[in-house]
C-alpha cells in the first residue's frame, strides 16, 4: 500500500480514537497508560511502515504525518467550527463553588478530581473556595480562586 | 430533545467561548464512537477481519477438507489446510493453484515441503509425497486488497475459496 494512504489512515484512526476517548483520557496518564501507549505506539508502528524499511519510506512517512498534523493547524486557524470540533473547548465545571454534575458527568469529570487539582495549584481545601473551576482543552482543570 | 437531558447553562466572568451546543454534539459522538470502538472489538473477536469462527470455512469433498479464512488482513500470514483422510492412499497429493490466484498471494511456506512444484499452463502444481492421512498447510500472505476468488484442486477434488482482504 502506498505508504502517503498509510500515513493518512492511521493518523486519522488514531486522531478519532483519542478524540472518542475524550480530553480526560491523556491529561492524567497512570503507568499503566503509558504502558499501554508504548505498546498502541509499537502497533502502529508496524502499520505505518509495513515492509517497507527503507530511509526513502521513513522520510515519506514522517513527512505525511508533519503535513497532514500541519494541514490540521492550518485548518484549525482558519475555522472556528474545525477547532471546536478536532480539539473540543473549555467547559466551565463549578460555578461560584457549586458544582455543575451534568457538566462533570458528560465530560467524565468527578468533584475529586476538581478538589485535586484545586489543592495542587491553589492549596484550597473546599469546593466553595472555588470560583470557577474550568476543563480546558487539553484536558487539565483550571481553578480559579474565590 | 428533552430539556432536562441538556447541561446546566451558566454565565460566568470567564472570558471563554464554551460552544455549548457542539459540545454536546461532540459528546454524542463521543458515545457513538465508543459503541463503534466496541463493535469493532466484537467483530474482531468472532473473527470478522480473520483467525475466528466467522472467517473459517471448511468445506469437504470426497475424502478431503479444506481449511481456509474468508476474511483476512493486508499483508499478514494466512493459513490454508488441505486435510487428506484416505487411509489407503499410498501415491501422495497434489494441490494445484491457479496462477492468476496465487498473483494476489506470497506463498511464505508450504509444510510439508512438496516434493516438486510445476507450472502447467494457468495452474501451479504443488506435488506431495505420502500416505495415509495428513494434513498440508500453505502460508500465503495477502498481496491484494479487496475480494479474492479462486478454486483449487486437491488430487481430482476442486474446492472454491473466497476471499475478503482488509487493508
Amino acid at each position: 500500500m502506498n505508504p502517503v494512504v498509510r500515513g493518512l489512515a492511521v493518523y486519522l484512526f488514531v486522531y478519532v480514537v483519542f478524540r472518542i476517548l475524550g480530553k480526560r483520557s491523556l491529561a492524567e496518564i497512570t503507568t499503566f497508560d503509558f504502558v499501554l501507549l508504548l505498546i498502541i505506539s509499537e502497533a502502529t508502528t508496524d502499520a505505518l511502515i509495513g515492509e517497507d524499511y527503507s530511509l526513502m519510506g521513513c522520510f515519506i512517512m514522517v513527512c505525511t504525518l508533519v503535513g497532514v498534523d500541519y494541514l490540521f493547524s492550518v485548518v484549525k486557524s482558519k475555522s472556528k467550527w474545525f477547532e471546536v470540533v478536532s480539539e473540543g473547548a473549555p467547559l466551565v465545571l463549578v460555578d461560584k463553588g457549586q458544582p455543575l454534575k451534568k457538566r462533570m458527568e458528560k465530560s467524565k469529570v468527578d468533584e475529586s478530581d476538581v478538589l485535586e487539582a484545586a489543592r495542587e495549584m491553589h492549596g484550597l481545601e473546599k469546593m466553595s473556595q472555588i470560583k470557577y473551576a474550568v476543563l480546558e482543552r487539553d484536558g487539565t482543570i483550571s481553578i480559579i480562586p474565590n | 430533545m428533552p430539556q432536562k437531558e441538556s447541561v446546566e447553562r451558566v454565565k460566568t466572568d470567564l472570558e471563554i467561548e464554551e460552544h455549548l451546543p457542539m459540545q454536546e454534539r461532540g459528546w454524542k459522538a463521543q458515545a457513538i464512537g465508543l459503541y463503534f470502538i466496541l463493535a469493532m472489538v466484537a467483530t474482531a473477536s468472532a473473527g470478522l477481519y480473520g483467525d475466528g469462527p466467522i472467517s473459517k470455512k471448511k468445506s469437504t469433498e470426497n475424502t478431503t477438507t479444506v481449511e481456509h479464512q474468508r476474511f483476512y488482513r493486508f499483508q499478514s500470514r494466512m493459513e490454508l489446510k488441505v486435510e487428506l483422510n484416505n487411509s489407503s492412499k499410498t501415491n501422495g497429493a497434489t494441490v494445484a493453484f491457479p496462477a492468476k490466484y496465487l498473483e494476489h498471494f506470497q506463498v511464505d511456506s508450504i509444510l510439508p515441503e512438496p516434493e516438486k512444484n510445476v507450472v502447467d499452463g494457468d495452474h501451479v502444481i504443488y506435488y506431495f509425497d505420502g500416505s495415509g492421512n495428513f494434513t498440508i498447510t500453505f502460508f500465503l500472505i495477502p498481496r491484494s486488497i479487496g475480494a479474492i476468488d479462486g478454486s483449487i484442486a486437491v488430487d481430482k477434488s476442486h474446492f472454491e475459496l473466497k476471499h475478503f482482504i482488509f487493508p
